[in-house]
């Protein structure tokens, strides 16, 4: 039999066994088994192969946290699952469970920034409508879509030497990357965000359990700008702008760690500053 | 929150959180990883259940978890990562390649008499695209139709694979015993 159609009748005869033939393909397969040795020798151990998944692999029934947590879910109330994380982060559940809650309180949150909801259980006050409260609002929003992605990052590496120049022809200047392993912050990677209407830098940070993300955009306006720490719905943030760029710091930690980051970064980035020339770059460009 | 997306939701996915499991188990190798691809493809499968149409919503939701079970391989595992094309070569040169050499007698009762812990080791030494397979169809009892949509691939792509995998599984277990 040439190979072709040996293989062919090997596939038969996999759906024969699986029920799958109809009643003239399986007949014709039964007279095969018949006659040919080999064939009916494949049949008997894949039918006892059958068996032996059948019995052994009897699935384990998924945990029911499991699937109590995906009934959360679908829960009526959209506040329900932004306490449910609150508590679970202070409780320190599980981390899937706390990824869970996390995750959904994201989707929702996201959700309810995207539609330019106001969320009045976190105090928020409708007067404050400035363009730097929507810039708050856009980077804890690219923060929190990212990680309810599943997938924080486009870049995915701990090398700045890579994830920096990934941004050219991205972004319209020269994102600051560093990398602050020593200090627990370790690079992760970056993608890019729309902060009111522009394409930011964002990096990513991984400092134990959490993800943090610092967001970098071009500010027109060049005001320097001291930290400023605002909290929504256990999101710490902080922003401050220098040299032309703003940035926020986005983390679902306590606000000392965010804060402990930004100075960190601010450090290095100023060191890194004073070692090399100041050449204002175009986009594409690197500062070296 | 949308309050029929989220009826929607639960209606269609919720009969399907056990398949969606054992797949994410069988594909990530342990229950704690599967329970996080698991919540990550039920938030994909709420976001998407406006574009729910399908008659079929067993195979629509293993088909969110596999994807939500790749990418979670392709981040943490990435070596498991087995490419179509290197697969369907393989596939080629295993139908000429394996044991017509020896004369086949039937060890069904060795296969049969295999113990839940080897013959976990032996799937585990499967590709990943045979091990789902495997999963879906002698597991799950996912007819050859539902397989090749979840797994995105024709329906003869199920038949080669499960052929195939079926054949390396009992080679794999053959080779144990001796």
């Amino acid at each position: 039999m040439n190979p072709n159609r040996e293989a062919d009748t090997r596939r038969l005869l996999h759906a024969y066994l699986d029920g799958e033939l109809c009643a003239a393909a399986a007949l014709d397969m039964e007279r095969r088994l018949a006659t040919d040795p080999g064939l009916a020798a494949e049949y008997m151990d894949s039918a006892a192969l059958q068996r032996t998944l059948r019995e052994h692999l009897a699935p384990e029934p998924m945990p029911q946290r499991l699937r109590d947590a995906i009934l959360d879910i679908g829960a009526p109330k959209a506040g329900a699952a932004v306490v449910a994380f609150r508590r679970s982060a202070r409780a320190g559940f599980p981390q899937s469970r706390a990824r869970l809650a996390l995750a959904a309180a994201a989707l929702i949150l996201a959700l309810w920034l995207g539609s330019s909801a106001i969320h009045l259980a976190s105090g928020w006050n409708p007067q404050e409508a400035s363009a730097s409260s929507a810039a708050f609002d856009a980077a804890v929003a690219g923060h929190v879509r990212a990680l309810a992605a599943g997938t924080p990052v486009d870049v995915a590496s701990a090398d700045r030497h890579t994830v920096k120049p990934w941004f050219a022809g991205k972004v319209t200047f020269a994102p600051q990357v560093v990398d602050l392993t020593e200090d627990g912050f370790a690079l992760a990677g970056g993608r890019v965000d729309v902060i009111a209407g522009r394409i930011a830098a964002t990096l990513v940070f991984r400092h134990g359990k959490h993800v943090l993300s610092l967001t970098e955009a071009l500010d027109p306006g060049g005001r320097a700008a001291a930290p400023t720490h605002r909290a929504r719905d256990g999101f710490s943030v902080e922003h401050w702008a220098t040299g032309g760029i703003g940035f926020w710091a986005v983390c679902d930690g306590e606000p000392k760690e965010v804060d402990a980051f930004a100075i960190a970064f601010r450090a290095k980035t100023s060191h890194e500053a004073q070692l090399s020339q100041p050449i204002h770059t175009p986009a594409g460009g690197s500062s070296r | 929150m949308d309050d029929e997306a989220r009826r929607r939701f639960i209606e269609v996915v919720l009969p399907h959180l056990e398949d969606a499991y054992a797949l994410a188990c069988w594909l990530t190798g342990n229950g704690a990883d599967a329970a996080d691809v698991v919540q990550d493809a039920a938030l994909r499968a709420l976001g998407a259940i406006g574009n729910f149409t399908d008659k079929n919503p067993r195979a629509w939701t293993l088909t969110i978890v596999r994807n939500c079970a790749y990418s979670w391989l392709a981040k943490n595992r990435p070596k498991e990562m087995v490419l179509t094309d290197d697969l369907e070569a393989a596939e080629r040169v295993g139908a000429s390649v394996h044991g017509q050499t020896d004369a086949p007698t039937p060890e069904s009762d060795v296969i049969g008499r295999q113990d839940k812990s080897r013959l976990a080791a032996a799937i585990g030494t499967l590709p990943v695209p045979y091990r789902e397979v495997l999963l879906l169809r002698d597991v799950r009892g996912l007819r050859y139709r539902e397989i090749a949509v979840v797994m995105a691939v024709p329906i003869g792509a199920v038949m080669s694979r499960l052929a195939r995998a079926r054949e390396l599984l009992i080679a794999a277990l053959r080779e144990d015993k001796r």
